[in-house]
């Protein structure tokens, strides 16, 4: 009997079976010689399979968190360059532009900003550190790990009083 | 987009609630079910077990439920003394061994998931063809245009320490899947376990395509989609450190530079 | 339906061998903006509510307006790469994703320029 394909699919898996012979189903002679059963990754039967859950279950840990803030403050470094260079750029043009983005950043609002982009940078600036240590492969011990990344926190907190308030 | 939430197929709902016969000792134990055959949202089951009954590790606390409660309740699980990798799952909101974890030493209720973010299969079992094919990708295997030689080929101790933290891997997928850059990227960034298992070979004296393997490792997402969050080492249950394996890898494509 | 096999997936097109480039000039410019920006940091404070002529003053010093020129360059150029990786990481369709970078290198770009040529036009 000549080789044929027959390609099987259920709910939730499927497969190929590859040189089938002799089916004859009202007679029972059901004879196979599969040559390959073959699980595909993703075929629509597959997509009703459910995704696990992730972060609405991971535990939050230092490891996780400290590095997800320093995505987090690089964005905010970012969109505070922006106003650093349009301040220089005031300064350039002088009067009335100074006057106006200086006023704006000395407000109560503007002084808070301020502080938390300090903040962020204190941050960025020390864990960066930390991560430079890590890719020349310093201190990647779980315990230094934590070690460290307690000590970058303080260090941010110290160094944005120093700047603001020494 | 990466999806920070869970698709509307797999929002967890409330499930059932079995008790042991025997009121003493229970402890309180959710699940994550999941049944291919009837389409319904995956569901936390609550059993309230008797830990008199059964042992000290969490997978001891699975298998008593599938004797004596539920016997529907589906998990992998092969040698119960952590070197076979097949209990990997999320317990307490970290990955690990169901069998090396203790049931009895944890405080409070104990919440058992799949491993993070992966295609469920069923309850606890996860879809791990991608895992594999990521670790099938980095030829776990020696390569040497070196002539075979009729005897071992030789090591130094010295040689042979630096596969010291390497070798032990069981591929239980903890890592990797432990890892939010694996989880929006799995796709092309082939993890921390599939990278440690290529710095292995990378590290092996005795393997003479170092350049090939590394060349193969030069890509934004293969590689560098590792951004040093360090889940991979916290979670790890042999207490192996796959993010300074990758470190050494980026340090050895550097290098060569 | 998709029948690709996983190892055929994983491998796609293989490795771009450009990863590495751009992992070591974010390191570069990271390690040349930890004194720059410690520099900054404690500069420019004292520099807020100062009036106009006092902080011409300063930027025209060329001290500072060397620094300050440095410390745009490196900065706008850190923030770059680094918003690529993120953009990458997150933003998964193609034409969006390249949109997204175009516009953010071109933005960070014109702030630095701007940044750079703000202090030369005080300090020449």
């Amino acid at each position: 009997m000549a080789p044929s394909w027959a390609t099987c699919q259920t709910r939730n898996t499927s497969f190929c079976l590859i040189d089938s012979q002799a089916i004859k189903v009202k007679n029972i002679t059901l004879q196979f010689s599969i040559i390959g059963i073959f699980e595909f990754g993703e075929t629509e039967s597959l997509s009703t399979r459910p995704l696990s859950p992730h972060l609405q279950v991971y535990r939050p840990q230092i490891t996780s968190v400290l590095s997800i803030l320093h995505r987090i403050t690089g964005v905010i470094i970012a969109l505070g360059a922006i106003v650093i260079s349009l301040w220089i750029e005031s300064v350039a043009r002088g009067d009335p532009w100074y006057g106006s983005l200086s006023d704006l950043l000395v407000s109560p609002l503007g002084k808070i900003l301020m502080i938390i982009w300090t903040l962020c940078t204190a941050y960025h600036l020390c864990n960066g550190i930390r991560h430079l240590a890590w890719d020349i492969g310093y201190g990647f011990e779980i315990p230094q790990v934590y070690r460290t990344g307690k000590l970058v926190m303080v260090f941010a907190i110290i160094i944005t009083a120093g700047v603001w308030w020494i | 987009m990466a999806e920070f939430r869970l698709p509307k197929n797999s929002r967890i709902k409330q499930g059932g609630h079995f008790t042991d016969s025997t009121s003493e000792d229970l402890k309180s134990i959710y699940i994550y079910r999941w049944d291919p055959d009837t389409g319904d949202n995956p569901r936390m089951d609550r059993y309230d077990v008797d830990t008199r009954a059964c042992g000290p590790m969490v997978l001891d606390i699975l298998i008593h439920i599938k004797n004596s409660i539920d016997s529907t309740l589906t998990f992998r699980r092969s040698c119960r003394e952590g070197i076979c990798g097949s209990c990997s799952m999320n317990i307490n909101g970290t990955n690990s061994l169901a069998c090396i974890t203790s049931a009895v030493e944890t405080k409070g209720d104990i919440k058992v998931y799949p491993l993070p973010h992966m295609s469920v299969v069923k309850d606890l079992v996860v879809d791990l063809s991608n895992f594999y094919a990521q670790y099938t990708s980095i030829k776990p295997w020696l390569q040497s245009d070196s002539p075979s030689p009729d005897r071992e080929r030789l090591q130094s101790e010295e040689e042979r320490s630096k596969l010291d933290g390497l070798y032990e891997c069981i591929l239980c997928a903890c890592c990797s899947t432990s890892c939010p850059s694996y989880w929006w990227n799995g796709d092309r960034y082939l993890g921390p376990a599939a990278l440690l298992q290529a710095y292995r070979w990378i590290a092996d004296s005795r393997d003479d395509f170092t350049g090939d393997r590394l060349d193969q490792l030069d890509d934004a997402f293969k590689l560098y989609r590792c951004h040093t969050i360090m889940n991979c080492t916290r979670t790890c249950p042999k207490g192996l450190n796959p993010a300074k394996s990758i470190a050494h890898i980026k340090q050895a494509i550097q290098e060569r530079k | 339906m998709k029948l690709e096999l996983p190892l055929a997936k994983v491998k796609g097109m293989g490795a771009s061998g450009e990863g590495s480039h751009h992992w070591w000039r974010q390191r570069l410019s990271a390690l040349v903006l930890i004194p720059l920006t410690l520099w900054f940091l404690f500069s420019i404070i004292d520099q807020l509510g100062q009036s106009h002529f006092a902080v011409q003053e300063w930027i025209a010093d060329p001290f500072t307006a060397f620094c300050l020129i440095l410390y745009s360059i490196f900065m706008f150029y850190h923030a770059q790469l680094g918003l690529q990786v993120v953009i990458e990481d997150y933003v998964h369709n193609r034409g969006i994703r390249l949109g997204m970078l175009l516009f953010s290198k071109v933005v960070l770009l014109l702030f630095g320029i701007l940044a750079v040529f703000s202090v030369l036009r005080i300090a020449l």
